[in-house]
């Protein structure tokens, strides 16, 4: 008798799964930038490349991540009409650490990512405001903050869940899963 | 975790911030950015298809959601035809006057020697901006240069404030990065517009420098001066609300609302030549 490893599901390639998983990520990112930017100008809109970009963070390496949190940064700076890699520093230190953590100490549990990702947003939300607006002392700037800059931090955080949702279904599809099977009455293999 | 940061993966993740400050600062001193550039010159397309299947979901189901509304509007609108075909007769009279007002405002000699471009499709809108600044689909290959005024037909929108080789970005006049001179039709007074978040939460913006014995009233119409050359003179900015003296007591300001919400744009054109382009003030003292 042998212990023998076999992948679970035939088909694709682990390394084809890989490249579909990383163009659906472009992809997203992709959708999230259409969607900041089309529709009417009224009210506040979500920025879901934070929560998206933090997710990848979770599953994929340091570097990746970092790499997806700088890109996600741009295009939000592109979005939001803001100084071009402002975001993108902030995204790519973050995603970077968060994914550090996930490799070192934390469990991939949607609670850890909700609650970096809540932390993340805060983070961005103070930054934003102040680098953007109260060091400028425009008339009016306070209000900024409760019509749009909350309202759009709170639709990120509460439809984060999904982007995290998005990348376990991801990793789950792309992962080839390999299982333990008893081999029984082989001729080929030698028996004591 | 302290064996994550002294690892060369971490090091890594600092080039990379490194070079995204690098970015930020070059983005901070150049006009414009080579990395936003090819990103959008990339998702333009991406971004003009979505805004288009946007405004076909958004118009469709306003068709479902308001169907009794509009048609109660049905009817009110065919009553208000009928009552249009009346007042028909008074429409060869209301046209002579409007023709001397515009004479009296000189527009139409300012837009004898107006260029338009091609209608400009929004394909875009800055997210969370306060002061509804949008993207259009036409860029320097069509002509289109920084800082020419953006219009439609019932008045001013903006300035263009960055322009791409396929698309350029619009600043609405609420910004408080744009100001121009202009002057009531009704009474001549001038000033300058000035925008604020708390004005361009409500759509509006303010005129300012008003002489303390203005006599505008409510409703008035005001219109570009065209004194700095950025933009031509006479064109509609928008209709004078509450007016209130300034906290130094020595002008007015008047809350003023535009004649185009630049949240509901979806087509605008660009001028992108007129008489006394940069001719203004800026000209004459750099000389």
């Amino acid at each position: 008798m042998k212990l023998q490893t076999k992948p679970n599901r035939e088909g694709l390639s682990q390394n084809i799964r890989t490249v579909l998983k990383w163009v659906f990520y472009v992809l997203m990112l992709i959708f999230f930038y259409c969607v900041m930017v089309s529709g009417s100008g009224n009210g506040a809109k979500a920025l879901m490349l934070i929560p998206f970009s933090t997710a990848i963070a979770c599953y994929e390496g340091e570097i990746p991540s970092a790499v997806i949190g700088a890109i996600s940064g741009i295009l939000i700076d592109m979005a939001t009409g803001q100084l071009i890699g402002f975001t993108g520093v902030y995204l790519c230190l973050f995603c970077g650490i968060i994914s550090g953590m996930f490799r070192q100490f934390l469990r991939k549990k949607i609670v850890n990512y909700f609650a970096l990702t809540v932390a993340t947003c805060l983070v961005y939300l103070y930054v934003d405001y102040y680098f953007f607006y109260v060091i400028w002392d425009y008339e009016g700037y306070r209000e900024v903050l409760k019509a749009r800059l909350i309202p759009s931090h709170l639709k990120t955080i509460v439809f984060s869940p999904l982007c995290y949702l998005m990348c376990l279904a991801a990793e789950k599809l792309s992962t080839v899963k390999r299982k333990l099977e008893l081999e029984e009455k082989s001729e080929m293999v030698d028996r004591v | 975790m302290k064996d994550f940061f002294t690892s060369t993966k971490f090091k890594v993740i600092l080039c990379i911030a490194a070079l995204m400050i690098g970015i930020m600062i070059y983005a901070a001193v150049a006009s414009g950015s080579a990395i936003s550039s090819a990103f959008g010159t990339i998702l333009e397309p991406f971004q003009s298809a979505s805004q288009s299947i946007s405004t076909w979901v958004t118009t469709r189901i306003d068709m479902f959601v308001n169907a009794g509304k509009y048609y109660e509007e049905n009817q009110q609108l065919k009553e208000e035809i009928a009552r249009l075909t009346g007042e028909m007769a008074d429409y060869e009279t209301v046209m002579q006057e409007n023709e001397q007002l515009r004479e009296m405002v000189s527009l139409a000699e300012s837009s004898e020697g107006m260029e338009f471009s091609e209608p400009c499709k929004v394909i875009g809108r800055t997210a969370n901006d306060v002061y509804g600044s949008f993207f259009i689909d036409k860029g320097s290959k069509d002509g289109i240069e920084y800082y020419d005024p953006v219009v439609t037909a019932n008045g001013l929108v903006g300035f263009v404030t960055e322009v791409e080789y396929t698309y350029s970005k619009v600043t609405t006049i609420l910004s408080s990065d744009v100001s121009i001179g202009i002057y009531c039709v009704e009474t001549g007074e001038t000033g300058v517009t000035e925008g604020s978040y708390t004005l361009g939460l409500n759509g509006k913006l303010r005129m300012i420098y008003i002489p303390l014995d203005c006599e505008m009233e409510a409703g008035d119409i005001v219109v570009t001066s065209g004194y700095s050359g950025l933009v031509p003179n006479g064109l509609i900015v928008g209709t004078v609300g509450d007016t209130e003296i300034t906290a130094s007591g020595l002008s007015r300001t008047a809350v003023i609302t535009p004649t185009v919400n630049p949240d509901e744009l979806t087509s605008v054109y660009v001028i992108v030549d007129f008489e006394g382009k940069g001719s203004g003030y800026e000209d004459e003292t750099s000389n």
